[in-house]
């Protein structure tokens, strides 16, 4: 029985949860409420006494220098800055008769809260103002109720990691791009308190920008209970922080490549990362960064390399017409406009990549290809109403343009890269022009566009495994475009207390267009789907209220989000706005020097809009060409109980232990109508539970070592995993009618049972001989569990055991890094080695289902190569390209009969059936060269 | 094939980045390899061209004479489709295929590229595209293409001088052409070709068959931006046709044993050579004051029921030669059809037709 589906089914206990939840909101407002932070900003507190007499004085103006923020201090001398962008800021405290206070380099960090004392000298007396920095420790801080994995600058530059997602991996709980052990595309993306999110298909092809490493001053992964601020999530919140503008020129220039290794260690890797911060006068500030990054061999793999010379891959390693190409570059300006800092921030990324695909081995020109632009522009300010008072109100607002665009099919051209993996020109897709119109009254034939046939160019010549000649045929083109408002409003009530309230309001347009077997008309044989086009606007809005309040050492916060969003009229089906309500709760209490925090949300996410329209895909591993859209589908949701200890076995170590339960519902699944599996529909029909437990354990800087250790434990159960592919239903063959699955429920694709995760960094110390000193090393270790798999009959029709009730090996992998600092013609600079997987493990990360294992059985290849015989025994003579002389056995101008086919075919069924995707990235290292300026 | 750049030992991090931006070859990705031959496993006078068990058909020199375009049956379709191919006029491995565009549409009907054109320029390739669609037209129906030999892969940019079947004079059933076969350039602009009709019958007591019967000889003159089609006046019932010096155009008739002249503006018609009892002449080539022509063999011109006149049904003849000392037959072994000479008037290029297995194939012949 599942609890969550019982609840769900209860509507009267629904509306008294909702109720109840509102009314602690309320009441928690009505309190007086002591401190509170968001998640994406900070605070500053603190108490101002007088240097001579030790009294606490009131009436002192406490400033940050640059922002326009600021507080009174109260009559116990104490004062809060709220909303504080992380960085380091510059501090100012005036009084009437007292010397002024001004301290720099104040750091404050996102959802953490600096605390200072400070001593005002009077201006008659010889004694000095004296500042004492405290920072509120996060580990034991009762008032910051989420479960925060945060990864620095520092770390990105110190650690063996590149992107975003590398960083986000190292958090507890997190399985590839699955966060707690629910679908990828679950969790939102806050830049800048700026929310980010494709709503479109996140689930299936990411965000759809690449910011910059170099760009971010910290990355955060809260997997819990993150404020109610924050919507279109129900997995969890990635939060980004930005670099700030520095008040003097610097800059980093990084190039890393991989050419001076050996050739298996030789992808083709080429990275160039440009970073510049300086003023620009009257008060602008900016930061501009510039990463491009190209591979010949854009996605490695570990697997076996074969036995048979005639195979591409037996001398070389590189998987052919495998490469790919990423440009970012962002801009970040700070402008001083009435007397407010303004942020604008520029992000546009590019990344063109073609994709491996077995079939085209030995025809890469018509390999599938994939661009994805993305375009991210926000602007945000900050103003304080009465910022001398005890408790002013703060207003960010901040506006996001976000614009996405996807497309992937037969490229136009062959790609042909001039520079390591750089072609240094856009990729054109075939049908691009017909997508971008979403042109369906055309059911003839994609123009450009060839019907693959059997390659001519395969070594075993047979026309069997290997095509040619033409492509699948695909074009799957969307773009996602969203103008975003946020208004966000912090209010103390009172000496350290806080409300927040705000509001969200987005616009979106969502286009799309996918055709399959373009090289076929539409209807052709029954098999090529009509192609599928939408264009529809949303619109998404949000209203949140937030408030918290300290009782001793008891904290409670509590918040509630309604989130609304309408398909709109442009879907033509008489859509419906809908809504969801997010109540979330946290108490937390300190003693004995742990600090506990219980707390309970229930999120909501729009389903990706995909869903909502029609598509057209040939794919059999869903089932189907064709899957109905559902514009009335509604909220996925989750709600999310959770238990967590955080505490200091010693001043430089913390453990972290979190215990949760999260019931997922109303996931978006494909639901079979009929017989035939085209006959799918999309709908909210999937439900699941997760439970599990993490334990981070950190030591922190500590005589140049840090240390942390990450266990996770996690159970992640649904009806479904994947919303392509059907729910487990039967269908009667005779009358259709579908019989519902029983309410079981199967390990979800990201059910991975442990992971430990060490992360070790050193600095070597200056007393040590002058070829070790002043080397960083890092090395971060992983233990993954095996992920489950279904595994099925031969025949691959029928499953063995329930859905993912098999598992693979369990992964393994040490990545090392080594920088030497060095000092050139006055110039900083490092060198560094960065390798993955060092011991070259080769770690299996999936498995033929009818095998359990990634080798299809010898009789299997060689049943493969006996049907390709069968149905193509004729003879191939001397003048087609088809013709091996080796395999002419009888050097009669023919390979004919099966004496001299059959080799052939054995050996092409070998070629083909390699489980090449089976195995993860081989050892991968780099070489770089960085210099500070 | 990109050279291979090594550094044999991890140099300064500095020298990489020099070393990296200077140096263009990273490892290369592996490459499909030559899979050719180019050797005659059989040869012999005449020498086998192709040993491919279906049809090779139709063979044209390109005008350099490098290479010989053909129609070849493409046996690992069920449907077994006429494909283009461009072979080294030496013999060897296929270089180029063109298979028909709308294929795959069809899978089981008969799709077929034949009668390939080499333009003159050496840059443009003209042939003849015909599908027997079921959901068309039970004849056939197809076209004629010109594309530039540097996108023939590409059928978006190909261009079709003539929708098959047609009619280019309303009203006259003699200009109703089904295929127009034999194409050839007379100049640069002007295609001619054999107006042909198609035609399914059942002889007495045999099988049903298709019979190509020539109508007379069609013309297709393009524009920069159409194409107009004609026919050459006094051309009745042409079964072959063949370019010859200073504009002249050699052709033959259904039944006839004689091979005439004409121009392209047609007019006066004279006979150059009669083959006399050695059969009905077709398929003229003009070489160096003689013409090779096939003659006689399996060959017939008969009525029919249900049908006006009689058709010519050609299953391949003897290789004759006729000039000023008279006829010479070449061969009979097999039953050769449509020669095409090299332009140096060397080389001779022909369908033969196995009598036993009745495969097709191209033959080359040396003439001098």
């Amino acid at each position: 029985m599942n609890v969550r589906r019982a609840w769900c089914a209860c509507p009267e206990r629904s509306r008294r949860m909702v109720r109840g939840a509102a009314c602690a909101a309320l009441l928690l407002a009505a309190w007086p409420p002591d401190r509170l932070t968001a998640q994406v900003n900070g605070a500053i507190t603190g108490r101002v006494t007088d240097a001579t007499t030790g009294l606490a004085m009131s009436g002192a103006l406490v400033r940050i220098l640059g922002t326009g923020q600021g507080a009174a201090t109260d009559r116990g001398g104490r004062f809060r800055i709220r909303e504080v962008r992380p960085g380091a800021w510059t501090l100012v405290i005036l009084r009437i008769g007292y010397r002024q206070v001004r301290r720099d380099s104040i750091l404050v960090r996102g959802g953490e809260v600096v605390h200072l004392e400070l001593d005002m000298a009077p201006v008659a007396v010889e004694v000095e103002s004296l500042v004492v920095r405290q920072q509120r420790d996060p580990i034991l801080d009762p008032l910051a109720p989420a479960a925060t994995q945060r990864i620095t600058a520092k770390d990105f530059h110190n650690l063996p990691i590149t992107t975003l997602d590398d960083a986000l991996a190292l958090s507890g709980g997190t399985v590839d791009q699955s966060v707690r052990g629910g679908r990828p595309g679950e969790q939102a993306f806050v830049l800048d308190g700026v929310g980010v999110k494709n709503q479109l298909d996140a689930s299936t092809n990411g965000p759809g920008t690449q910011l910059p490493p170099d760009m971010l001053q910290e990355a955060s992964l809260v997997s819990n209970s993150f404020s109610a601020r924050y919507g279109s999530a129900i997995s969890g919140l990635v939060n980004v922080t930005t670099r700030e503008g520095t008040e003097h020129w610097t800059g980093r220039a990084v190039y890393e490549n991989d050419r001076p290794f050996p050739s298996g260690w030789d992808y083709g890797l080429d990275r160039l990362v440009l970073s510049t911060s300086g003023p620009l006068g009257r008060g602008v500030r900016m930061v501009g960064v510039f990463d491009a990054a190209g591979r010949i061999d854009a996605e490695p793999v570990s697997a076996p390399q074969p036995t048979d010379p005639r195979d591409l891959r037996h001398s070389s390693p590189l998987l052919p017409f495998n490469s790919g190409e990423t440009y970012s570059g962002a801009l970040k300006l700070g402008i001083p406009i009435a007397g407010h800092d303004v942020r604008f921030f520029f992000l546009r990324s590019v990344e063109q990549r073609q994709l491996f695909d077995a079939a085209f081995k030995y025809d890469g020109r018509w390999s599938p290809a994939r661009h994805v632009t993305g375009t991210l522009i926000t602007a945000q300010t900050q103003h304080t109403f009465a910022p001398t008072s005890v408790s002013p109100l703060i207003l960010d607002a901040r506006f996001g343009w976000f614009d996405r665009e996807f497309i992937r099919g037969e490229p136009k051209d062959p790609i042909d890269p001039v520079f390591g993996g750089f072609t240094g020109k856009p990729l054109r897709i075939v049908g691009e022009e017909l997508a971008r119109r979403r042109d369906v009254s055309d059911s003839s034939v994609v123009p450009g566009m060839l019907p693959p046939d059997y390659s001519n160019n395969s070594p075993y010549g047979v026309p069997a495994f290997f095509l040619g000649s033409g492509g699948r045929g695909e074009v799957s083109w969307n773009r996602f475009r969203e103008a975003r408002m946020q208004l966000d409003f912090t209010k103390g009530l009172g000496q350290g207390a806080d409300l927040l309230f705000g509001t969200d309001l987005a616009r979106q347009n969502v286009r799309t267009y996918q055709r399959a077997l373009g090289f076929l008309p539409v209807g052709f044989g029954d098999s090529v789907p009509p192609a599928t086009a939408s264009d529809f606007s949303p619109i998404a809005l949000g209203l949140y209220a937030e408030a918290q309040r300290r009782m001793g050492e008891l904290a409670l916060t509590a918040g509630l989000r309604y989130d609304r969003f309408d398909p709109g009229a442009d879907l033509g089906r008489g859509t419906r706005a809908r809504s969801a309500i997010g109540p979330r709760l946290a108490l937390s209490t300190v003693f004995n020097g742990a600090t506990l925090v219980i707390s309970w949300g229930r999120f909501a996410q729009a389903p990706d809009y995909q869903y909502l329209v029609d598509a057209a895909f040939d794919d059999t591993l869903r089932t189907g060409r064709f899957r109905a859209g559902n514009p009335d589908l509604g909220y996925e949701t989750a709600t999310q109980y959770e238990f967590s200890l955080r505490t200091r076995p010693s001043p430089v170590t913390n453990l972290r232990v979190n215990v949760y339960v999260k019931r997922l519902d109303g996931l978006v699944a494909s639901v079979p109508l009929g017989v035939s599996p085209d006959s799918s529909v999309f709908g909210n029909a999937d439900y699941g539970s997760v439970y599990g437990g993490e334990v981070l354990f950190e030591r922190e800087v500590f005589k140049g070592f840090r240390g942390r250790i990450n266990y996770t434990f996690q159970v992640a159960q649904a009806s479904a995993s994947d919303a392509f592919r059907q729910r487990v239903h039967i269908i009667d063959p005779g009358t259709g009618d579908t019989i519902t699955a029983s309410k079981d429920q199967f390990p979800l694709d990201y059910d991975r049972r442990h992971s430990l995760i060490t992360v070790l960094e050193y600095e070597v110390p200056e007393q040590l001989p002058a070829g070790l000193r002043g080397l960083d090393l890092a090395l971060i270790g992983r233990y993954f569990s095996g992920l489950p798999y279904s595994r099925t009959t031969p025949t691959g029709d029928t499953l063995v055991g329930p859905p993912n009730s098999y598992r693979l090996p369990s992964q393994q992998s040490i990545d090392l890094l080594v920088r030497r600092p060095f000092a050139l013609m006055g110039r900083k600079g490092s060198i560094y080695l960065d390798a993955r997987n060092v011991l070259n493990r080769r770690n299996i990360v999936s498995v033929r289902r009818d095998t359990g294992s990634p080798f299809m059985t010898e009789a299997g290849i060689k049943a493969a190569a006996l049907s390709a015989y069968t149905a193509h025994p004729e003879a191939i003579p001397y003048e087609s390209p088809r013709y091996r002389p080796a395999a002419d056995l009888d050097q009669n101008g023919m390979v004919d009969g099966y004496t001299e086919l059959y080799p052939q075919f054995l050996a092409a069924a070998r070629d083909a059936f390699q489980p090449t995707f089976a195995y993860s990235a081989p050892r991968l290292v780099r070489l770089g060269f960085e210099l500070v300026f | 094939m990109p050279f291979q750049w090594r550094a044999t030992a991890l140099l300064a991090t500095s020298l990489s980045l020099g070393a990296g931006l200077a140096a263009c070859a990273h490892e290369s990705p592996p490459e499909p390899g030559t899979t050719g031959v180019d050797t005659i496993p059989i040869a012999g006078p005449p020498a086998r061209l192709t040993l491919n068990r279906g049809k090779d058909a139709t063979p044209a020199f390109t005008p350099d004479g490098s290479g010989i375009w053909y129609a070849w049956e493409k046996l690992d379709r069920a449907d077994h489709d006429l494909c283009l191919g461009l072979l080294p006029v030496g013999g060897g491995t296929r270089t180029r295929e063109v298979c028909p565009a709308n294929a795959a549409a069809n899978p089981d009907s008969v799709n077929w590229n034949t009668f390939p054109a080499p333009h003159p320029d050496g840059r443009r390739i003209a042939w003849q595209t015909i599908s027997a669609n079921p959901d068309e037209r039970a004849d056939g129906s197809g076209g004629i293409i010109l594309s530039s030999i540097g996108t023939l892969g590409d059928p978006s940019r190909y261009r079709t001088l003539a929708r098959l079947p047609y009619q280019f004079a309303p009203g006259s059933t003699l200009h109703y052409y089904n295929q127009v076969m034999s194409l050839r350039w007379a100049n640069d602009t002007t295609l001619v070709g054999i107006g042909t009709l198609v035609a399914e019958f059942s002889p007495a007591f045999n099988q049903p068959d298709t019979f190509y019967t020539g109508l007379e000889l069609a013309t297709i003159t393009i524009t920069r931006d159409s194409a107009l089609t004609g026919f050459i006046p006094g051309t009745d019932s042409a079964s072959g046709v063949t370019l010859g010096p200073a504009g002249a155009i050699y052709f033959t008739k259904n039944g006839d044993e004689r091979v005439y002249r004409t121009t392209l503006a047609g007019g006066i018609v004279d006979t150059v050579f009669d083959f006399g009892p050695a059969g009905f002449a077709r398929d003229p080539v003009y070489v160096d004051g003689a013409i090779w022509a096939v003659v006689g063999g399996d060959v017939s011109f008969l009525p029919y029921p249900n049908f006006t006149g009689r058709l010519q049904h050609d299953g391949g003849g003897e290789l004759w030669r006729a000039d000023s000392a008279g006829l010479t037959r070449i061969d009979n072994i097999y039953r050769w059809r449509r020669p095409a000479v090299s332009p140096d008037g060397h080389t001779l290029v022909i369908e033969g037709r196995d009598q036993v297995s009745g495969v097709t194939d191209l033959y080359l012949l040396r003439l001098n």
